[in-house]
């Protein structure tokens, strides 16, 4: 079977701007969560934002309008392609492919639309808007601004939509279709989100230490939203060694399952079992049902206990609905590049949720990511230490 | 290839028809039957207000059971998984087997009419996050994947007007994976106040008819449904003794990398996709006995999609029978593609290729072999199916005779 690595990275989220940026966020255990707008006027909330982001910094060519998401994909991309060492106009990125995902796609733009309408009027609505308004714009539009004609697929599949892509990406490499994908995935925070959800109980609530995400924590009371994008570049390895690109890690494999035994039987798909020292990294955002979940899979994967280390980025980045999984696959290739260690703690476990945490002396080999949707479906990606790896 | 992929159920919602032969029936018939005055919603002040509306669709009360009665692109697809599985006789011969399934949607607009009170401005106090779920096009396909037991991958895409076709590309490649035994391959749309404003002000809607490759032809007319078909490995519907319907011989996906909205020059991105279908088929250009086009109606589409056929198939291109349904039932938006496969499928089960609906004066610059009046009648061994969509996203199908 063709082999496929990862030779780029490039995340644009709360905690960090690029590779080295994002690492050192995660080794600092630095924060993304701060105050947020919500729209309504009422109460200040908590979201983890991009702040201070200028689109014009990443993109080749000045353009009219591009809804929050379509910016950060043009700056994940541009940061991806810069970490890989390509230049835009190569021919190996026109060869390329495209996967991306998102859960809930250019949200803004698509409120903008409406919202004309419903208050103006159907003659008053900006046509501009509508074709921006697709859960699929910004990766057409990435397709058009670097002339991308390639193997090309779309994932609206919730919070598994970003690992969703990277598998189909790999798959896609796999079978031959194509040697080079861009895969990700992106969301953009709008305070409807932070309504909707709030309202469905499902939004971290002050308890009387300001709202926080605390995974497995038994204090724990929700999410705190987040947003970003990330693309990783991944390549048929004699394509990669050709182009004498860096190799970061090796993908190898990915698992997709739904239902009540969905994590573990994704799990079961990428490593039949959990062995000594594989990190996971996790999906557990803060949610009472969800980490507790994820905590039992894990336990069932590694035969009753927890046999590696485990890492929750959530914590810090908060909820990034479809682009977690490209997150959680970012930090992975992070562990098993440089050996990076991200402090976690949880202060208050959960004895539902006992998984351990992050510990000094281990010598990762492996680093599992699982990323799951509330409405049942989940995606695991296992990440393997490549031979080739050069650590930068 | 490595193991043949076979397709072994079908399903379709339509304005023409609430299953596969109704349908079916209604496309041989080449009657512009799909188009009426909406009724779901108020189009006053709309420039449009003639669409592909489904006028008499009853949802199973299983179904509603479960998705709510308001979530109508839901239960239009799963209206059609139901007559696809059951075709397939999955529950009698698969599920009982500890089979994995898995379920693989793709839509334009998922459930957003659910969340239209969220995007509108603020909604009511009472206004359920749940309505909001809408917005997360993974619905429909968590509903189905519970009303089937399904506990492979349950996915759903979102590549536009070529969606219905990129769901049975992304079923194809999950299958060769391993990660399922068999998969309900969906597209489906329903036509909402969003989509509906929208899509008007593209500017790509005809107010009379739907005439594709027609010199007269001034636009589509969008439409709401959908389409399934199972589709599973060959040694799956082997085992369990399904009826295999048609094989899944190629499938491919790109993007014309062009422009949002306008198509590429001379169809680049069309003759790329078909001659990516042709070589993962194996097969040579000459053996393709019919096409079923995307054929809109639109002034650009149906002349760039001639241009990239004639690029492809060469001197062959005049010899293949061509269709478009669309004159007949409209543009299905994320249906189209299940539609179109459906009906190729249906093409090489019967002999019988759709004519074109409102066909009647050929744009001197579509001289391809456009089939008008009657179905034409023969042995078709394999067909290609090609969508396209906005943001320039493209995808063919090719089928091939068990």
């Amino acid at each position: 079977m063709r082999r496929v690595v990862i030779t780029g990275v490039g995340p644009i989220s709360a905690i960090g701007v690029g590779r080295s940026d994002f690492w050192r966020a995660l080794e600092e255990g630095r924060s993304g969560i701060g105050d947020v707008d919500t729209g309504d006027g009422n109460e200040s909330r908590k979201a983890a934002l991009i702040r201070n982001f200028n689109v014009s910094d990443y993109l080749e060519t000045a353009k009219t309008y591009l809804d929050r998401t379509s910016q950060f994909t043009f700056a994940a991309m541009s940061l991806a392609l810069e970490d890989a060492n390509m230049d835009p106009g190569d021919q190996a990125v026109k060869e390329a492919g495209l996967s991306l995902g998102t859960a809930y796609g250019p949200l803004s733009t698509m409120h903008l639309f409406f919202s004309d309408y419903h208050k103006k009027g159907v003659r008053l609505v900006k046509p501009i808007l509508f074709p921006h308004a697709y859960s699929n714009t910004p990766i057409s539009l990435l397709a058009i601004e670097y002339g991308i004609g390639g193997y090309h697929l779309h994932q609206a599949s919730g919070w598994t939509a970003s690992s969703a892509a990277v598998a189909f990406a790999v798959e896609a490499i796999r079978e031959g279709q194509v040697h080079r994908m861009f895969a990700g995935g992106f969301e953009a925070f709008h305070p409807i989100l932070l309504q909707a959800f709030d309202r469905a109980g499902k939004v971290a609530r002050d308890a009387g230490e300001g709202e926080c995400a605390r995974p497995y924590d038994c204090r724990r009371n929700g999410f705190v939203l987040g947003e970003g994008a990330g693309i990783v570049v991944l390549e048929e390895e004699a394509h990669a060694r050709a182009r004498n690109a860096t190799i970061l890690a090796r993908v190898s494999g990915f698992g997709a399952a739904w239902g009540p035994r969905s994590r573990e039987k994704a799990l079961r798909q990428v490593a039949e079992v959990w062995q000594d020292g594989d990190w996971v990294i996790g999906h557990a955002n803060g949610s009472r049902e969800g980490d507790r979940q994820e905590a039992e899979a894990l336990l069932i994967w590694g035969g009753g206990t927890c046999r590696g280390a485990v890492f929750a980025p959530a914590s810090r980045m908060g909820e990034t609905l479809g682009a977690a999984g490209v997150f959680q696959l970012i930090a992975a290739v992070g562990i098993l590049l440089q050996g990076r260690r991200y402090p976690f703690s949880v202060e208050k476990p959960d004895p539902a949720c006992p998984i351990s945490i992050p510990c000094d002396g281990l010598d990762v080999r492996r680093v599992v990511t699982l990323s799951s949707d509330p409405g049942g479906a989940s995606v695991a990606l296992c990440l393997e230490r490549s031979e080739h790896a050069v650590s930068t | 290839m490595d193991e043949r992929i076979v397709i072994t159920g079908l399903g379709a919602v339509t304005p023409i028809g609430l299953n596969t032969e109704e349908t079916w029936r209604a496309l041989l018939r080449g009657r512009p039957d799909a188009f009426r005055p909406l009724r779901r919603f108020d189009t006053r002040d709309m420039a449009f207000s003639v669409g592909g509306e489904i006028p008499n669709f009853e949802p199973n009360p299983d179904d509603v059971a479960l998705a709510g009665p308001s979530d109508r692109a839901a239960l239009l697809m799963m209206s059609a998984a139901r007559e696809a599985l059951e075709q397939a006789e999955w529950r009698e011969k698969g599920a009982t087997s500890g089979l994995r399934l898995g379920i693989i949607l793709s839509t334009n607009f998922g459930s957003v009419e659910c969340a239209e009170e969220w995007l509108g401005g603020n909604p009511a106090p009472g206004t359920m996050g749940s309505d909001f779920d809408g917005l997360s096009f993974q619905r429909a396909a968590d509903f189905l994947a519970r009303r089937w037991g399904a506990e492979g991958p349950v996915m759903n895409l979102s590549l536009s007007c070529a969606s219905g076709t990129a769901a049975i590309a992304a079923a194809a490649s999950l299958l060769k994976s391993g990660q399922a035994d068999a998969i309900l391959a969906g597209g489906y749309d329903a036509l909402s106040r969003f989509a509906w404003i929208g899509l008007s002000a593209l500017r790509t809607m005809s107010r009379t008819a739907v005439r594709p490759f027609d010199r007269r032809r001034d636009g589509t007319i969008f439409s709401e449904g959908a389409g399934a078909l199972l589709v599973e490995r060959e040694s799956t519907a082997r085992r369990r003794d399904a009826p295999v319907l048609a094989v899944l011989v190629g499938t491919a996906l790109n993007n014309n990398a062009f422009h949002l909205t306008a198509p590429a020059r001379e169809g680049a991105g069309t003759v790329a996709v078909m001659q990516q279908a042709l070589l993962q088929a194996e097969l040579a250009p000459e053996q393709v006995d019919h096409i079923n086009a995307h054929g809109t109606g639109t002034i650009p589409n149906d002349l760039t999609e001639t241009q990239a056929i004639q690029a492809v198939f060469g001197s062959h291109a005049s010899k293949i029978p061509i269709t478009s349904i669309k004159g007949t039932v409209g543009h299905l938006m994320g249906a189209a593609g299940s539609v179109e496969a459906i009906a190729s499928v249906l093409t090489l089960r019967d002999g019988r290729i759709p004519p074109v609906a409102n066909l009647e004066e050929p744009d001197p610059a579509c001289a391809l072999d456009y089939v008008r009046g009657e179905p034409r009648k023969g042995r078709f061994r394999t067909v290609l199916s090609n969508s396209a969509g906005i943001g320039g996203c493209n995808a063919a199908v090719i089928v091939s005779v068990p």
